[in-house]
């Protein structure tokens, strides 16, 4: 029995590290001396526990992903799972913190915020969302979204003397306890619904596990489609369960009509904060969105896949309606931070489209595939520029107008290149990631057969080249109104100009980048059941070697 | 019927405290709906889950509400100046739609019959086993051989859920540990958000404000 | 050495000089204290406090506005401030001596260490199976198949075989040798730095298309290539004249680029994949075969017009740009503003070789379609004697080489043309040692002259250039086509095949031959024309240029005396008349060589063209020998000579360009931006941004702030999402 708790844990060891860094890093903050030298160790402690975390998710990655079909690889009482699909995500989650992290050093130095619960809280938030994407039950998914969202709360607030960073701290915590409502009332629908099937259908609940978790739930639906009768996923208590269990997920993800929070929050709350929930946040719903329909409504098996149909129309229309609105509504945003809140959203929209994809046999691989390269590349150009934003502030203000950034290209030229990087990316044109990371999301739309959707998409993007495009003639060709010679450096440049170099990186090789994670092993992720039409690669070259 | 009564009277209670614009009147109603909700676990057997909900929560965690109310003398908003008024009946309207909205789906899912203690009733059907083992599910379980004692005989007893929360094979230790990890980050947020300004703060605290944002 | 590993060090070492060069090479180069060269220049240049916190790249550290304005004529101006007692030309700029050792050294050493690894690749190519050195490959992306269209499966990969692996050599052993004159004669330019940059840039650019494995990676180097030279023929960019020749040999490239581009459109079309070879690659029996499958030989383009015609006729249109062939040569005469080891390095020895590069690679394309070979081998010989003519009234030193340059190509192209794609490597890389020779030679002189590249101003310089001009007569007799020497039998194999043909096509034409014969000729009259007019006669220089003038330094007739030995013994490689076939033995199948079916018919033409050779360089000698100074014709005479005037005029060409394409393109541009653009599209644009913004006027009404209102919207949003899910189940279920 120690041997299996070992084993579980040893099979989460990535969340885990993560939240024993966060204890270490508390008890950092208690123990050691005041002053710089604690901040320093405090920061590079965090720094290097996830860059071990991410080495360690790293090992996930070669098992196969689960799913229906695929047998798998539980822990703790089937409540959790590690996966590629999981692996995957725990290195974005650490990415997505070590920027967060390298990117506040001065922020916190200037604003006299402690830092120890600051990186104590973003470790934790970020173990929140890991937990999110290894969840194999709801329960754990709710508990994961509950850490998550609990520490962002608190993180948003964090600079407690600035009123906006407590307005947008109470404003989250509200909608956000509203929203987490309907998730568990949801999720408490899907557990009555698969009591009441597996009693009619008598099969056996093993001891120990729950109505929610993910296997006996979709044990359920195949046997309850397999048995005749009204398969579970007809009943309207199910559906009714999953609607809600979405519009919990899609608030986290912020997508229109659930948005409404994100800009008021993400300009009100600390820069590194906001980009750190901008993407962490996203990142962990679009998880367990794509876990639950991945299982609840798995699109590999043709005959349970038609249960995948009332909520084609639903993402559907939220993905319209998310890339539309955080479109047009950007455009009309002098606030940087705001302008980005809103691109956020949209691109949220875009991913959205890919996760409905995922829930289209014959495209299910490939779009999953496809999001998990857009939440790489939009973590990079995300968090990059919000790290421009405090990177170019000062003396703890920061230029939030997007007329600020007059000029900025001749007084800061390493800058304004990497802002614009990130901006082409952000509007997806070509040599950046941002570009293909569009271009898969939308071929594998059209793959499933959402040619409507994806061409959607595609001209409502357009319309985001303005408002990008806007920041880089403003960079590029106006003249100064602020002098930027003294520009904060440190961790925000760092990790802006990481951020850069990862987003053309992505741009130039993805499939070199990725290469050892997302492509190799695709025909094997889906073994029973793959519909996958991947077409076959064609063989390699025979690599010839001289004789000597 | 005990379960319509109390049923009833917890959804009652609960409106009311959303209702009631006096804080500690609001508070008081939640202890009642509080109550309710401990008869309805009984009604379902769930005999320590009952006896947890109203000595930690009608009895430890509401006095703490009403102190902190007390303490913060609130009064009853001013809602004069309010002008989303309009927005009030709109969201009552739009609650009830999803409120008769999900009583019909629920009245349509649920089987006739008694809905929650047949279930203990049949229960030991339920742990018969079947004729041939379903290979997804055998993995659900981690070691057949291990205790089971979760029975129909301790199943809500302090035991029961004892083995539920704390026994590795089970699924709910995940969560359970993991929820104390959510409490670390409440009690984290509550220092942060409500310590005391440090006397070297309040200065550079006045003078970022001022300075702001560009 | 892993095998796999390899390749990829050669296209590495230019790259790190490059990366190295951007990045510190501004700052290796300027002199930390200031020099004590008095002038208002040198004053200028070191007070002007440097903006730039950190150059980020090799074009932006001499955008001082001070150095700007500085200004310098041209490289040879630049350069005379270093040589004692020649005050007064020249802007004295506080380089940092030991800093351009490192700049340069570091560039040529990269560049050498290339040539070495390259060798290493030559040995490994010729003992490899299949003669094939494959690099590992690095994924570079991959889009699945949508809508009936292959999947698109990129990588990076390098490729060496013979073609590659040759060349590799040439150039990085040219390429070494180019650098190395460099630094000589760039040791006084400001832009040193910058200049070994976009050098070591350009290298490694060329190697890339060299070395590709698919269409792919070549078309990267091929456009890399192009903002190579754009950078350097434009590398003066104070003149006009070279920023505008930059940009236009920019532009003209540009048209072949988007000719090769569609050809490579249509090559993934018909054979889903880039990759040269391998399974299904392109240039595989089975991948035409599949091609062929897929209609790639019935394709309907324009009425009859078929695929198999199309893409190697697209091609060779691409290639028409890259090696300036007719319609697209008139870059090439205005890129000479470039600084002459850039005429050498591109114009002669490696960048222009690119286009016969890709017909070599791809002569499995072209042999399919006997129509495009004949279009190829006509443009090629029209354009090797149009070139030719005009390159006999040339006066400016680098322009007859330029035209001379072009020439040679159509040779190239002729040989292509009829099939014997062996034959127009080899004297792709006998013309890369006597054409980098020359080109280095009239460097070495207008270096001489300070900067003076006019010949009606030069006359008499054997003896004071004694190693120039034994160099350059090497040249000039291996150019000409002197029997021995290795344009003699580079040539005479092209003339050869182009009046035979090789033996299972027969392409060859007589009248091919008889063209190429009197190109020939002519060849030999400008070549001997240059030497005359530059080496020969009376000084008619002034006296300060007389007082100035001095004889190169090492670094500068250490190439030359490579080249001129190279110039010598090159065409022994291959001449069948004496028994030697290392060049065709070695890169055998990979241009698909066929065996000559000449006979004696060989030798015959071998004695033709080495008499003529002898006897037009003869008489142009004794032509030009009895005539003293002032006995040269005047322009005044020449104008009377109708024949003279078309030929200075360039037959015209450029003014019917800029006749025919460029004005009526810019006043259709115009008439297309007033009306199309700022009516119809700025109209549909603006009308749509004003639709978008009251859109967003509209819905921002709900971002009113109050968390009450937000709450609502979501609640809006629940009951709307329920309602469709449970609809959408209604729907599911009838």
């Amino acid at each position: 029995m120690n041997q299996s708790v070992l084993t579980d844990l040893q099979a989460l060891i990535c969340p885990l590290v993560v939240i024993v860094l966060g204890m270490i890093v508390l008890l950092l903050d208690l123990g050691t001396g005041d002053g710089p030298a604690r901040r320093r160790l405090i920061y590079f402690v965090s720094l290097g526990g996830l860059v071990a975390a991410a080495l360690l998710a790293v090992a996930n990655t070669t098992i196969p992903n689960a799913g229906v079909g695929v047998t798998p690889l539980t822990h703790f009482g089937g409540g959790m799972v590690a996966d590629r699909f999981g692996g995957l995500f725990c290195i974005v989650l650490c990415i997505i913190a070590g920027l967060a992290i390298t990117m506040s050093d001065r922020y916190l130095e200037e604003k006299s915020l402690n830092s120890g619960e600051y990186y104590a809280l973003i470790l934790f938030s970020t173990s929140g969302a890991m937990l999110m994407a290894l969840a194999y039950d709801l329960v754990n998914i709710f508990v994961g979204l509950e850490i998550l969202s609990v520490a962002l709360y608190i993180l948003s607030g964090f600079a407690r003397r600035e009123r906006r960073s407590e307005e947008s701290a109470v404003k989250y915590f509200l909608l956000g306890s509203f929203a987490s409502g309907f998730l568990l009332y949801g999720m408490a629908l899907i557990y009555g619904a698969v009591g009441i099937a597996l009693k009619n259908t008598g099969l056996l609940q093993p001891t120990g596990t729950s109505f929610t978790n993910l296997g006996v739930i979709a044990r359920t639906i195949q046997e309850s489609a397999e048995t005749g009768g009204a398969p579970i996923t007809a009943s309207p208590l199910f559906i009714a369960g999953v609607a809600l269990l979405i519009v919990g997920l899609a608030f986290k993800a912020a997508i229109v009509p659930f948005h409404s929070y994100a800009p008021d929050v993400y300009e009100g709350a600390p820069t590194p904060v906001t980009a750190f929930m901008s993407a962490a946040a996203k990142v962990g719903a679009f998880a367990a969105l794509i876990r639950v329909f991945g299982i609840l409504l798995p699109a590999d098996n043709a005959s349970i896949a038609q249960a995948a149909v009332p909520f084609h129309a639903v993402l559907w229309g939220l993905a319209a309606a998310t890339i539309v609105v955080g479109n047009v509504l950007a455009i009309r945003q002098t606030n940087i931070k705001r302008m980005l809140a809103y691109s956020s959203i949209a691109h949220a929209g875009y991913i959205l489209v890919g996760v409905l994809a995922s829930s289209v046999p014959g495209a299910s691989q490939n779009a999953k595939d496809a999001v998990i390269y857009y939440l790489f590349t939009y973590t990079f150009m995300n968090l990059g520029a919000f790290a421009m934003v405090i990177w170019l502030g000062r003396d703890g203000g920061e230029y939030t107008s997007i007329a600020d950034y007059a000029g900025l290209a001749k007084q800061q030229p390493l800058a304004a290149a990497a802002m614009a990087v990130f901006m082409l990316s952000l509007a997806g044109i070509p040599p950046a990631a941002g570009f293909l990371a569009k271009l898969y999301v939308f071929t594998s739309a059209v793959q499933a057969g959402l040619t409507g959707l994806a061409v959607l998409a595609l001209v409502v993007s357009v319309i985001g080249v303005y408002y990008y495009l806007n920041i880089i003639v403003a960079m590029y060709f106006r003249d100064p109104v602020n002098d930027f010679s003294s520009v904060r450096a440190g961790g925000a440049r760092a990790a802006a100009l990481l951020s850069a170099a990862a987003t053309l990186l992505f741009g130039f090789i993805p499939a070199g980048v990725f290469s050892p994670t997302i492509q190799r092993d695709q025909p094997t992720a889906q073994p029973i059941l793959g519909a996958a039409e991947k077409s076959p690669l064609p063989p390699a070259v025979a690599v010839v070697s001289p004789q000597p | 019927m005990l379960f319509l009564l109390f049923g009833g009277s917890a959804l009652v209670t609960g409106i009311t405290m959303v209702l009631f614009p006096n804080p500690v009147r609001s508070a008081l109603f939640l202890v009642l709906n509080l109550f309710c909700v401990a008869v309805l676990y009984l009604l379902l057997n769930a005999y320590f889950l009952a006896t947890v909900q109203v000595i930690v929560y009608a009895g430890a965690i509401m006095v703490l509400f009403l102190f902190v109310i007390m303490l913060l003398n609130l009064g009853t908003p001013d809602r004069s100046l309010d002008k989303l008024r309009w927005q009030q009946p709109a969201a009552v309207g739009i609650a009830v739609v999803l409120a008769a909205l999900f009583g019909a789906v629920i009245y349509q899912s649920v089987p006739a019959g008694p809905p929650a203690s047949a279930m203990m009733v049949e229960a030991p059907t339920l742990y018969a086993p079947r004729a041939e083992p379903n290979p997804m599910l055998t993995n659900q379980i981690s070691d057949p051989n291990q205790l089971r004692a979760i029975t129909p005989d301790t199943m809500g007893t302090v035991t029961g859920i004892g083995q539920s929360l704390y026994n590795p094979g089970e699924a709910w230790l995940f969560p359970f540990e993991a929820t104390s990890i959510l409490l670390l980050i409440a009690v984290i947020g509550s220092v942060v958000l409500a310590k005391r300004r440090l006397p070297g703060e309040d200065a550079s605290a006045a003078g970022e404000r001022e300075g702001g944002t560009g | 050495m892993d095998p796999q590993a390899l390749p990829w060090l050669v296209p590495l070492c230019p790259l790190i000089g490059f990366l190295i060069n951007a990045f510190a090479g501004a700052r290796l180069t300027k002199s930390p204290r200031p020099v004590v060269e008095t002038g208002p220049l040198a004053t200028a240049v070191t007070a002007a406090p440097s903006q730039n916190t950190g150059p980020s790249d090799g074009s932006q550290y001499d955008m001082n506005p001070a150095v700007i304005a500085s200004g310098h004529d041209a490289a040879p101006h630049g350069a005379t401030g270093g040589h004692g007692g020649h005050s007064g030309h020249g802007a004295d700029v506080p380089l940092d001596k030991g800093g351009l050792g490192i700049v340069g050294g570091l560039a040529t050493a990269l560049v050498a260490l290339g040539f070495v690894l390259s060798l290493m690749l030559f040995q490994a190519v010729q003992t490899a199976a299949d003669h094939r050195v494959l690099s590992s490959a690095i994924q570079w992306m991959q889009v699945p198949s949508v809508g009936g269209m292959p999947a698109l499966d990129l990588s990076f990969r390098l490729l060496v075989d013979p073609l590659s692996s040759l060349m590799l050599l040439i150039i990085t052993g040219v390429g070494t040798l180019i650098h190395l004159y460099s630094m000589g004669y760039m040791s006084h330019d400001k832009g040193y730095a910058r200049y070994f940059t976009y050098l070591n840039l350009f290298v490694f650019f060329m190697l890339l298309l060299v070395m590709g494995s698919n269409f792919l990676v070549m078309f990267v180097g091929w456009e890399g290539v192009g903002l190579a030279s754009y950078l350097l023929i434009g590398y003066f960019y104070e003149r006009k004249a070279a920023t505008d020749a930059g940009k236009k040999a920019f532009i003209v490239n540009r048209i072949g680029d988007a000719a090769l581009l569609i050809a490579l459109f249509l090559i993934f079309q018909f054979f889903g994949t880039f990759e040269f070879f391998g399974a299904g690659g392109v240039l595989t029996e089975e991948g035409i075969a599949g091609a062929l499958g897929n209609g790639y030989g019935s394709y309907a383009f324009i009425g009859t017009t078929a695929a198999v015609t199309l893409v190697p006729l697209l091609l060779f249109l691409g290639a028409a740009g890259k090696s300036a062939q007719i319609p697209l040569y008139v870059w090439l005469p205005d890129a000479m503003e470039g600084p002459t080891p850039v005429s050498a390095l591109i114009h002669a020895a490696t960048m222009v070789t690119g286009g016969v590069y890709l017909l070599a690679r791809t002569h499995a394309l072209f042999l399919m379609s006997p129509l495009t070979l004949t279009i190829v081998a006509v443009i090629g010989v029209t354009t090797a004697f149009l070139a030719a003519t005009i390159a006999l009234v040339q006066n400016d030193i680098k322009k007859v080489l330029a035209y001379s340059t072009v020439s040679q190509l159509g040779y190239m192209f002729l040989a292509c043309g009829v099939g014997a794609f062996g034959v127009a490597m080899f004297h792709v890389t006998t013309h890369a040692f006597f054409k980098a020779l020359l080109f280095l030679g009239a460097g070495s002189v207008i270096h001489a002259m300070d900067g003076e590249q006019d010949m009606r101003r030069m006359g008499g310089l054997r003896a004071k250039l004694p190693i120039t001009f034994a160099a350059m007569l090497v040249g000039t007799l291996a150019i000409s086509g002197f029997p021995l020497l290795a344009g003699f039998w580079s040539k005479d194999e092209i003339l050869l095949s182009a009046f035979a043909g090789p033996a299972q096509n027969g392409l060859g034409s007589p009248w091919l031959w008889l063209a190429g014969f009197v190109v020939s000729g002519m060849t030999a009259f400008y070549m001997m024309r240059l030497m005359m007019k530059t080496f020969f006669g009376t000084a008619r220089y002034d006296g300060a240029t007389a007082n100035y003038l001095h004889e190169s330094p090492a670094t500068m007739t250490l190439p030359l005396i490579v080249l001129a030995a190279l110039s010598v013994v090159g065409g022994f490689l291959n001449a069948p008349a004496i028994g030697t076939h290392y060049f065709t033995d070695f890169l055998g199948e990979t241009v698909g060589e066929r065996e000559l079916n000449a006979g004696g018919l060989g030798t015959t033409l071998l004695i033709a063209s080495a008499a003529l050779a002898i006897a037009v360089l003869g008489i142009t000698f004794a032509l030009y020998n009895r005539k003293k100074a002032g006995e040269l014709s005047t322009d005044a005479q020449k104008q009377r000579n109708l024949l003279w005037r078309v030929l200075d005029n360039k037959w015209g060409v450029d003014q019917n360009y800029d006749r025919i394409f460029v004005r009526p393109g810019k006043r259709g541009a115009m008439y297309l931006w007033r009306t199309l653009d700022v009516r119809v599209f700025d109209g549909i644009v603006n009308g749509t941004a004003g639709l978008v913004r009251g859109l967003g006027e509209g819905i921002k009404g709900w971002q009113s702030g109050y968390v009450r209102s937000y709450a609502l919207s979501m609640l809006v949003g629940v009951v709307l999402v329920v309602v469709a899910s449970l609809i959408g189940l209604g729907v599911s279920l009838r």
